[in-house]
């Protein structure tokens, strides 16, 4: 918890050698310390008690049930899972990059334009875009989102996704020092070859580490396609652990599908850290 | 010959309320060195960047190589490839190896090929005596080395005017003379350079002109021997006294206003 004393060193009695309490601060750790840990096995001692191991064994881990969820939680829901992010993140990418340009232009329309749609996107919940895409057809009769399901879903994450990203590269593009500009436009480039040449391959290694955290949470922001009504070969990992489940009835395909998320996210944020700190030597 | 390199009359500029340049009148000839002095804050440097249009002047007319740069219909990008910058703090490019410092303009801006492109480098790299670093990355080299290759990605391009801001200022005591070195053997060759700097002996070693700038304008200018070595204004004996005497910079100002014109010798 803390090492710093508890409560103030009263002041010794003249006399008494100053720094010299009857407990020294390193005694008093030490005791404070003891008692953290007794209660912490307490309070593992009491969840082990009480928890009904067989109940959670019965409905969690029953190995034929998650058997049953292969080859298909791979297969089939981890790959729609990974085409929906993969693709989100791509056109997230390229959209957001545009509007992070057109937040930087000096053309005023473009400012506004960018800022409108990032303020709007980043502040809705990525929910109701889902909902606003399968409503979409009521107001626009006869319209279709190119790619069918898959499109529908790349497409909701792409405009959240966008929002997200247009702020990070923005903050990546302001971060390349103005000297790099200097330099470039005095070598002749125009302003828009020195962006391609010098500006923005510098920005997009600075949000590295930031967009990683974006794309894990892209990733799991894709179990809402199943809002779309997706089914059969479309299921991407929730839908699927959630229709395993209620057809079994037996709760193992959720934590089946909770694992398989973490086989991708976890790598993804040790990756992260490893590129964040390759970057903070590099610098 | 009519054309001067540059030629400036009456610039201006205005950061906002504050007037850092107050009228600027000065050419360069073909072939010159001019090296300008004054103390920090003096707009010596803002001077520099408005010939390149770096900096866009509030009012005056700036013409490099007859070509008149404050023109707004002017295409600015072709009017900077004949000028080469050298900043204070190199500003090269992180992300590419030294050789592609060097070669990316030529590429994307003059499209030579790739192959004469890395003639050109490599040629410019030795020059400046950094050809053994041309697969390092920028970080990877000192001071002294990043501002010889800043120098060989300006020379890659055959600028007929180069600039120079500060180029010494951001090096440890040791890696000056590089750099100078390199600079002495530009002018040597020929080279029309201005230089913003406050290494004194190189200017008066090298320069064809010294133009001293103090509070926005041009104090006083002439050949190196005349405004370094028998400064007619008390403001450039104060400046030069501080600059050269720093220890005893503190009386610096009393002695400039005597007069004595006691200059150390550089």
């Amino acid at each position: 918890m803390t090492d710093q004393p508890m409560t103030a060193e009263p002041a010794g009695p003249a006399g008494q050698v100053p720094g010299r309490a009857k407990l020294s601060p390193r005694k008093r750790q030490r005791i404070s310390r003891g008692i953290q840990y007794a209660i912490l096995i307490a309070v593992i001692v009491v969840i082990a008690f009480f928890t009904n191991w067989s109940g959670l064994a019965q409905n969690f881990t029953k190995l034929d049930v998650a058997k049953q969820s292969l080859p298909d939680v791979f297969t089939v829901a981890l790959k729609n899972t990974i085409i929906y992010t993969v693709g989100g993140f791509v056109f997230g990418s390229l959209g957001g990059l545009l509007l992070a340009l057109m937040r930087l232009s000096s053309v005023r329309p473009y400012r506004w334009i960018a800022t409108i749609y990032i303020e709007i996107f980043r502040g809705l919940p990525a929910l109701l875009i889902f909902l606003l895409i399968l409503f979409l057809p009521l107001a626009l009769p006869g319209f279709e989102v190119p790619g069918g399901t898959y499109g529908q879903g790349i497409l909701g994450l792409t405009i959240v996704s966008s929002a997200y990203m247009a702020e990070t590269l923005r903050a990546g593009l302001q971060a390349v020092p103005k000297g790099q500009t200097e330099a470039a436009r005095s070598l002749g480039m125009s302003h828009s070859r020195s962006m391609i040449s010098v500006v923005i391959p510098q920005a997009i290694r600075i949000v590295i580490p930031p967009t990683t955290n974006q794309f894990v949470a892209l990733l799991k922001d894709s179990s809402l396609v199943l809002f779309l009504g997706v089914s059969g070969d479309y299921v991407e990992l929730t839908k699927f652990g959630n229709d395993l489940a209620s057809t079994t009835s037996n709760a193992t395909p959720i934590l089946v599908v909770g694992l398989t998320y973490l086989l991708v996210t976890i790598p993804l944020g040790y990756l992260a850290g490893r590129l964040e700190n390759r970057q903070g030597k590099g610098r | 010959m009519a054309a001067h390199a540059v030629e400036i009359r009456d610039l201006h500029k205005s950061f906002g309320p504050l007037e850092v340049l107050k009228g600027i009148d000065f050419t360069v000839e073909e072939g010159q060195v001019v090296c300008v002095i004054g103390p920090s804050g003096s707009g010596k440097s803002t001077l520099l960047r408005c010939v390149n249009l770096l900096e866009q002047p509030t009012r005056g007319k700036v013409t490099v190589g007859g070509v008149e740069i404050t023109d707004p219909d002017v295409d600015i990008d072709a009017a900077r490839r004949r000028l080469g910058m050298v900043f204070q703090s190199f500003n090269l490019f992180p992300h590419m190896s030294v050789l592609q410092n060097v070669m990316i303009a030529q590429r994307r801006v003059l499209r030579r090929g790739r192959e004469e492109a890395e003639r050109v480098a490599r040629a410019n790299l030795d020059k400046v005596g950094v050809g053994a670093k041309c697969d390092s990355y920028p970080p990877q080299l000192s001071g002294g080395q990043q501002q010889r290759v800043a120098i060989a990605r300006a020379l890659a391009m055959d600028p007929s005017l180069m600039l120079f801001d500060e180029p010494t200022s951001a090096l440890d005591p040791e890696l000056v003379g590089d750099v100078l070195s390199v600079m002495r053997d530009l002018a040597r060759d020929g080279m029309t350079m201005l230089v913003v700097t406050h290494e004194m002996s190189f200017a008066r070693e090298v320069a064809d002109r010294v133009v001293f700038m103090d509070g926005g304008v041009i104090v006083e200018e002439g050949p190196p021997d005349q405004v370094i070595g028998d400064p007619q204004h008390a403001r450039t004996r104060t400046f030069l006294k501080r600059v050269l005497d720093p220890t005893n910079a503190g009386d610096a100002s009393a002695a400039g206003d005597e007069g004595t014109g006691e200059i150390p010798a550089v």
